[in-house]
């Protein structure tokens, strides 16, 4: 793993952790902590106006209760049924306008839409909102269930909708007594639900999505008696099932359950609700406000959190890559460097002004590069004086030795007619030994101009001289029989003069100890060593025995006898310089009787 | 006929002696002057010192100019040769024992004809010299 890679993630857990710590344990605390804190503050508005709305009622009780004990009423309700179709004497009378005034006064202060008062056969004989007479006035009171209800005790009906003005009323009936406590008929009241409807649509506590509502429960569904915040149409009309998710607050409520929780109101929206019963009106209520506004603070919080997490990680990771960078920088530059200067180049510098160990590193580099550069230096003098020696040595040694084998030959020519077998013997000795001396010389010299020669790098097509280098070979001796395999498109850079010198060597040297083998074959090809191409020549022939594999590369070391084999052990030592100097590496591999491959490398 | 003369310009006596013998060998039977080194054969060629009063209209045929001499070495000698109006167009053969290639290369810029290379072996020597002998006295027709 890399510094930089190490860096970033070293400073970006600084800016996880957090979060993790804060997504696993406070978030869901600020989050359930909220939700106590709201769900009582729903308890208590749904309480409060629970509250209400029973003492509204019960005020609507005493109301009734104080028009029951009327002496008005109690004295004079069941004279006006004889009197039911006789208006004109009626309203004449002094006990009637004394009656009509008080509850029209009655009607007034508590806001009534309508009194009326009902004979003990259910006959309207009173309405003091003239606008419901025609409709009431003389006829049986048309909705049973409230009269009957009513002849009881005080009895609240349904919430209904007026079809005269389309407003949604309440309908209240007592029972009447006469002095003797004897059922006289009833005093039926209809309310207006504004006012009650005015208080529920009060949102305060709620927020900008809560509100607070009623229903009841019909027959196997829920149905809404107030308008909703999402649906103002919703009174009397809308309805949810007494099944699933949707309107479950509702839904509890209407069934006469008080409880509270987060779940989904009548539009599927999550929602945190308190519900409760009202029995004397058999109504639910349900008290809500959406959860993405009751949680908002602690969403806020959240968002908050993540969103500085977010820009610490990202400041973590650009700090990161800053320090990685500043500290993998040099070290990266120093690299570089030590790769330049590995590949030859000792006059590179990558020392750097830095007071810290990575400059003082650079400048012990520097200054190693400067002392290998010298020693470099003081042995490549070294090297061309001995190589200048050795040349001028061997050439100088040409001279006399043309002499010697000159002036034999001419004792040879001009005086054998002189000279006894062993004089003639030793005569040939000489010439043969100059002659030797000669290609020792000639080969020294080849050697060192391999050492000296000015070196080129270019594309050098390996196979082709290979093949050209096989043809010549073949043509030198066309009756032997040898199998030439030569891997096609083997391309490399060198130089080509000295990697032709070099093939010319090893295919001479496989041709030459090769020559014993009636099916000889030399093979050419590339194998891979340690990751780079390793070309070779291998050859079938006599071989030789691997405890000496050494010695072969050095110059004039045979392993054959010249009369078995020709040649004065140079060849190798030329390749390996050859290659030496192409930055590469010879080795040899065989067996004696079993032929030897000479690999090399090229840098 | 008035035989071709050849100039061997050759410090080493027994290179002398074995070139004359290869010649001879050849059945190269030209007179053959011998010198010592550079600064004779510029005398030679130009009737200077040692050969003052030489009539310098007889030019020799062939001149066999080896290149380490004592004095004036055979690049000197070429230069001078080629310099000159009276032996610019003289064949010069340069017959050495250095084979390197900084010595052929400046032998040929220097307008050397030919650079021959003396074996060690005496009969390929002979050989070598034979051929010379055949191609520039014999074969080639001078300007």
């Amino acid at each position: 793993m890399s510094i930089r890679t190490k860096h970033i993630l070293i400073l970006v857990s600084f800016a996880v952790i957090p979060i993790l710590i804060f997504s696993v344990f406070v978030f869901p605390n600020a989050r359930n902590s909220l939700m106590a804190v709201r769900i009582a503050q729903l308890n208590n508005i749904a309480d409060l106006k629970k509250d209400k709305i029973e003492t509204f009622f019960r005020e609507r009780e005493s109301d009734i209760g104080a028009a029951q004990n009327f002496y008005i009423i109690k004295r004079n309700l069941p004279g006006f049924s004889r009197f039911i179709h006789d208006r004109a004497t009626l309203h004449n009378s002094n006990d009637f306008q004394d009656l009509d005034r008080q509850i029209k006064e009655f009607q007034k202060s508590y806001g009534y839409i309508n009194v009326m008062l009902a004979n003990s056969e259910g006959v309207i004989v009173y309405c003091s909102n003239s606008v419901y007479e025609s409709k009431y006035l003389g006829r049986p009171f048309p909705e049973m269930k409230i009269y009957e209800e009513g002849k009881e005790d005080i009895y609240f009906s349904d919430i209904s909708r007026a079809q005269e003005t389309g407003r949604f009323k309440m309908t209240a009936a007592g029972p009447l007594k006469g002095f003797n406590g004897k059922f006289i008929g009833e005093i039926i009241i209809d309310m207006d639900m504004e006012p009650i409807y005015t208080f529920l649509s009060d949102t305060t506590g709620l927020g900008n999505t809560g509100e607070t509502l009623i229903a009841r429960k019909e027959g196997k569904e829920v149905l809404f008696l107030s308008r909703l915040r999402y649906d103002a149409e919703a009174a009397l009309k809308r309805r949810a099932s007494l099944n699933g998710r949707i309107a479950f607050p509702a839904q509890k409520a209407a069934l006469g359950e008080n409880g509270s929780g987060v779940t989904s109101d009548y539009n599927s929206e999550e929602v945190l609700a308190s519900w409760r019963y009202i029995p004397a009106l058999r109504w639910g209520l349900v008290t809500k406000i959406k959860a993405s506004e009751a949680f908002a603070p602690a969403i806020k919080l959240r968002n908050m959190v993540v969103g500085i997490a977010l820009i610490v990680l990202a400041a973590g990771v650009l700090a990161a890559i800053r320090i990685a960078k500043g500290i993998t920088d040099p070290i990266l530059a120093l690299q570089r460097g030590a790769e330049i200067i590995g590949s030859g180049n000792l006059d590179y510098r990558v020392g750097t002004e830095a007071k810290d160990e990575v400059g003082q590193l650079s400048r012990r580099i520097d200054s190693m590069s400067g002392n290998l550069k010298k020693g470099r230096e003081e042995i490549l003098q070294r090297n061309n004086e001995l190589e200048a020696f050795s040349y001028s040595v061997s050439h100088d040694l040409r001279s006399p030795l043309r002499s010697i084998a000159g002036f034999s030959q001419m004792l040879h020519e001009d005086y054998a007619d002189k000279l006894d077998a062993d004089g003639k013997d030793a005569l040939d000795r000489i010439v043969a030994a100059t002659q030797r001396m000669g290609r020792l010389i000639d080969d020294l010299l080849n050697m060192s101009r391999v050492s000296r020669a000015d070196m080129k790098r270019e594309k050098v097509d390996l196979s082709g001289v290979a093949a050209k280098l096989a043809h010549r070979l073949e043509n030198s001796e066309p009756e032997r029989q040898v199998k030439f395999i030569i891997a096609d498109d083997l391309f490399d850079y060198g130089d080509e003069n000295l990697l032709n010198v070099a093939l010319e060597n090893l295919l001479s040297n496989a041709w030459k100890f090769t020559a014993k083998q009636p099916q000889a074959v030399i093979e050419f090809g590339v194998a891979e060593h340690e990751g780079r191409p390793a070309y070779f020549v291998k050859d079938n022939g006599a071989g030789f025995d691997m405890a000496y594999s050494d010695k072969l590369f050095s110059p004039f070391q045979r392993l054959h006898s010249v009369d078995e084999f020709k040649g004065t052990g140079i060849g190798l030592a030329i390749v390996r310089r050859i290659v030496a100097r192409h930055g590469g590496s010879t080795w040899i591999e065989g067996e004696v009787g079993k032929g030897a491959t000479v690999y090399f490398t090229l840098r | 006929m008035k035989t071709k003369q050849i100039l061997l310009v050759e410090d080493n006596p027994d290179d002398v002696k074995l070139t004359m013998r290869a010649l001879q060998k050849s059945k190269i039977l030209n007179e053959v002057v011998v010198a010592e080194d550079g600064v004779v054969a510029i005398d030679y060629l130009f009737g200077t010192g040692r050969f003052a009063g030489r009539d310098i209209k007889v030019m020799p045929q062939l001149i066999l100019l080896d290149l380490k001499m004592p004095r004036m070495d055979g690049l000197e000698v070429l230069n001078r040769i080629r310099a000159d109006e009276r032996t610019k167009l003289l064949p010069v053969v340069i017959l050495t024992t250095s084979s390197e290639d900084k010595d052929r290369l400046e032998s040929y810029n220097l307008g050397a004809n030919s650079y021959v290379r003396k074996p060690v072996d005496f009969n390929r020597f002979a050989e070598a010299v034979h051929q010379l002998g055949l191609y520039w006295l014999v074969l080639n027709e001078g300007p």
